[in-house]
């Protein structure tokens, strides 16, 4: 309950004392609760959430206008950074496994590439892939 | 697959489609390293202490948040320091996204702040304690920002 409550007060603070709404824009959820060590976040086009979940080894993903999340396994241990392609692909950075995946947003169903040494950011420069 | 060599401690990256370029934040040489999309270092740049993630503003800057110098730095599109911004009271810069004509970030004490119009303004209120990335929500106008320690992923709406 604790847990719940403090995140509440912060959507309080937000609402109250940072966030200007708007006129007639809905807000849908002003926070989201993803679990332990939400790491690297992106949105894409159509307005879906994408958090790599560090110490979970998992994405969530909130689509747009949903504040429940569905869960994206990875294969490697420790997501950090998250881009989402043209082609509804994510591609996730695994600190803990030195790869990075490319996973099917649709279906889960990824690719593991090994790369260096602690990968963190990952970014689309918008070619097709 | 290819690689490419950077600097020590690579960190976040960023791509300028004004020059066609990646940017990389080498947090421990305190430097950015430039690559063309073949993936060639056209350019070193210095920076503060500890850059980590960079935001481009789909014009002729790049922007870097500096971790440990708290600073978040602005380049031109060939390197140039054009101005450089103290993130102070509020813990070390983290995140920062661009978006409208403004640079917005998050703080590890929880702050967002935004710079605009070479001001930097900050919210009234903490929304975290361990913030971390930040992303830009078009279809709403708004800001993510990821919260380590609370495990939440919060809306802001600038």
């Amino acid at each position: 309950m604790k847990k719940l409550l403090v995140p509440i007060s912060f959507a309080l603070v937000l609402l109250f004392a940072v966030v200007r709404p708007s006129a007639g824009q809905s807000i849908v959820c002003d926070w989201l609760d993803t679990g332990t060590q939400p790491s690297g976040v992106t949105v894409d086009g159509q307005g879906n959430v994408f958090v790599a979940l560090f110490a979970a080894g998992e994405i969530a993903e909130f689509s747009q206008g949903s504040c429940v999340p569905r869960f994206i396994s990875t294969t490697g241990p420790n997501p950090n950074g998250v881009a989402v392609d043209n082609n509804n692909n994510l591609w996730v950075t695994m600190e803990g496994s030195d790869t990075i995946e490319k996973i099917n947003i649709s279906t889960g169903n990824g690719t593991s590439y090994t790369v260096g040494s602690n990968p963190r950011g990952v970014i689309f420069d918008g070619t097709s892939i | 697959m290819q690689t490419s060599p950077v600097g020590s401690g690579p960190y976040f990256m960023a791509y300028n489609g004004l020059t066609q370029t990646i940017w990389v934040a080498n947090r421990n040489s305190a430097n950015v390293t430039v690559l063309n999309q073949t993936g060639i270092p056209v350019t070193t740049i210095s920076t503060g202490a500890e850059p980590q993630f960079l935001a481009w503003d789909g014009g002729t800057n790049m922007w870097v948040s500096c971790y440990s110098s708290q600073l978040v730095e602005q380049f031109s599109s060939s390197g140039v320091l054009e101005a450089s911004y103290a993130i102070t009271g509020h813990g070390q810069p983290s995140g920062i996204a661009f978006e409208g004509g403004a640079l917005y970030g998050v703080t590890q004490n929880g702050r967002v702040f935004s710079i605009f119009s070479g001001l930097v303004h900050y919210s009234s209120g903490a929304i975290g304690d361990n913030n971390y990335d930040i992303a830009f929500d078009q279809n709403h106008s708004s800001l993510w920002v990821t919260d380590l320690n609370q495990g939440i992923v919060v809306r802001v709406s600038p």
